[in-house]
């Protein structure tokens, strides 16, 4: 993006980058991590599909389903790990500041969900994450952040108390503060609809956006790049990180 | 201690004979969890209950089912225990005396043995104010023209120690549960004494027999747990020692009661049962000298020994409570999937509304060009 043609003929699309490959796994990883997640989730709640065959010890599906489920939250935990680590020591820019609710990306919200359901009113093309996108990662990590909390105190009371030492007790007295583990496992229910909700509307959003926008493209989650047309990638390369559209 | 002595002795206090007294010592070493090598300790213990620690027993808000449990101890036999290895000198259900004479007896005792003699107290205290004329705090229970709250203060605070048998005087339990019209509480939160808990309805006596055992071992209350329940009994889930567990991990579970995985002694997981949330050793101890207890009787736990087991357990045959929201009642698989589809129709109307308009939509997507 060194130079641009004097006179373009045709419109021009550059390729920017948006996020790092390594983030673009990371996404993947949580992708089927809480896919694992739910479905294991589901079975472990109420098992209504598979039964076990034979005698008790020539089965072990409830036992394989536990494991999946502790396991692939062994991977969103360090997903979550490294990604804060990310955002917080290695990235080039702090893209934490992009899901925070601040008052400036709650405002650059509203005016994006009102330009989604009205197409009318002033709005921004964002070089990375929107804020109404922001917003919703933001619920996300709220939601997984619970899950991982409520997870922990229904794992620990069956956990290996030598190796979790003092965390089984801190756990009993968290659950008595939250109300027993029969509220904590309703929580750990109820998140994962939200968790659930969230999906829907990432997944909806993420296909209506790739049809509706030109810069919006579902390609960037795999490569990390996105098509810009050269009068946004201007503005980009001057320093901005969002193209203002006005009202006409 | 030569055995003949030891015999002669035991004759003497006891109505046992030794073999019957060691398989109970042995059997207390077993819940409380200490090794062979406690046996004669706790045989010794026993021996010198000639101390004989007196127990004040107060029936507060409750239905006497803990009374019941304790009387039904095999070894010790409640003769044993109420009259040689405790001194249980004030108990309204079994002791002799009545109406005046037993309150000087309370207070005779209270006297005589201030800041040595246990505590005992089984069922909730009511802490509202009955509605007319003359009502006061906690009068909905009324002992002896006190009020429950008041003995319950009395009793606690010039006792060595307070242990709470059954939930009620534990969390509250029945009375306690939404939407608790006379303001029930447990023992601890009524009079702010804290109070060691043994949980259960009705309680094991096996549990308040070892804690009781442990007091004249050690001359202190065992270990607890955050909610003072004691650790040798409540330290591990029901779940965790489940005789069925194995067919939890296979998968195999009761789907109704009494069809073929009923009749294979399938997990109860399905039919609601709260073993994985309970915290007590059923599954080890059993009730009534080791014959049953619920899960081996083919029904579920009910998560009797955890604090508001009747509004957080509810419904027993249900894996998971209601959710309460306003105006609306209703599971929370039914509440989560509306949310889910909730989003699902909003995405749905908002993809039909914008394919509708996508005309005006491109036009001004052009128009800009």
């Amino acid at each position: 993006m060194a130079s641009y043609p004097k006179a373009a003929p045709k419109k021009v699309y550059y390729l920017v980058r948006t996020r790092s490959l390594f983030s673009c796994f990371l996404h993947w990883v949580f992708f089927l991590s809480v896919v694992v997640l739910i479905l294991t989730g589901f079975y472990i709640a109420s098992p209504l599909l598979f039964h076990g065959h034979g005698e008790a010890f020539q089965a072990y599906i409830m036992g394989y389903a536990r494991l999946s489920h502790f396991v692939a939250a062994t991977f969103l935990i360090a997903g979550f790990a490294l990604r804060l680590y990310l955002s917080f020591f290695l990235c080039s820019r702090h893209d934490i500041l992009d899901i925070l609710p601040t008052p400036k990306n709650i405002a650059g919200a509203a005016k994006l969900a009102f330009y989604y359901l009205t197409f009318h009113g002033p709005h921004h093309i964002y070089r990375y994450v929107n804020p109404l996108g922001g917003i919703g990662v933001f619920s996300l990590i709220t939601f997984c952040a619970v899950q991982i909390g409520t997870g922990f105190l229904l794992y620990l009371p069956c956990a290996d108390p030598i190796f979790w030492g003092g965390a089984v007790p801190l756990a009993q007295s968290l659950v008595l503060k939250l109300g027993g583990l029969q509220s904590v496992r309703l929580i750990h229910h109820i998140v994962m609809f939200f968790l659930m909700a969230f999906i829907v509307i990432h997944v909806y959003l993420q296909i209506w956006k790739n049809t509706m926008f030109e810069e919006a493209d579902i390609a960037s989650i795999f490569s990390g790049y996105k098509m810009f047309p050269e009068e946004i990638v201007r503005v980009f390369d001057k320093g901005f990180e969002s193209y203002e559209v006005k009202e006409e | 201690m030569e055995q003949k002595e030891f015999m002669e002795k035991h004759k003497m206090l006891y109505s046992l004979d030794r073999r019957e007294f060691m398989l109970f010592c042995t059997k207390i070493a077993a819940v409380l969890g200490l090794a062979p090598s406690f046996i004669p300790k706790i045989a010794e213990a026993i021996e010198e209950g000639a101390k004989k620690p007196s127990v004040i027993w107060l029936h507060l808000a409750e239905c006497t089912g803990d009374s019941e449990a304790f009387i039904r101890s095999t070894y010790p036999s409640i003769e044993e225990l109420v009259l040689n290895i405790l001194s249980v000198d004030y108990h309204e259900t079994i002791m002799a005396s009545a109406g005046d004479q037993a309150e000087e007896l309370l207070e005779k005792v209270m006297r005589e043995n201030k800041g040595k003699y246990l505590a005992i107290l089984e069922g909730a205290i009511p802490t509202g104010t009955p509605p007319g004329p003359g009502g006061k705090p906690g009068g909905f229970l009324t002992i002896g023209k006190r009020t429950g709250m008041e003995l319950a203060r009395e009793v606690c605070s010039n006792a060595f120690a307070a242990i709470c048998v059954g939930t009620c005087s534990c969390f509250g339990g029945v009375q306690a549960q939404y939407p608790n019209p006379t303001g029930a509480k447990g023992v601890e939160d009524a009079i702010g004494v804290p109070t060691l808990k043994i949980p259960g309805c009705p309680h094991n006596v096996v549990n308040s027999v070892a804690t009781v055992v442990n007091f004249l071992l050690l001359g202190s209350l065992p270990r607890t747990d955050k909610y003072g329940r004691p650790l040798f009994a409540y330290g591990k889930r029901i779940h965790d020692h489940c005789p069925r567990r194995a067919h939890f991990d296979a998968g195999q579970f009761v789907e109704k009661f009494g069809d073929e995985g009923a009749m294979n002694r399938y997990c109860l997981y399905k039919m609601g049962c709260k073993g994985p949330q309970t915290y007590h050793n059923c599954s080890l101890a059993e009730y009534n000298d080791g014959t049953s207890w619920p899960v081996k009787g083919g029904h579920g736990c009910i998560g009797c020994s955890e604090p508001n087991f009747w509004d957080d357990m509810a419904p027993f045959y249900e894996r998971l409570p209601d959710v309460k929201l306003p105006g609306v009642e209703a599971t929370a698989d039914k509440v989560g999937f509306a949310l889910v589809g909730a989003a699902a129709a909003g995405a749905a109307v908002h993809g039909a509304y914008t394919f509708i308009n996508r005309g005006k939509f491109r036009n001004r997507e052009e128009e800009k060009e």
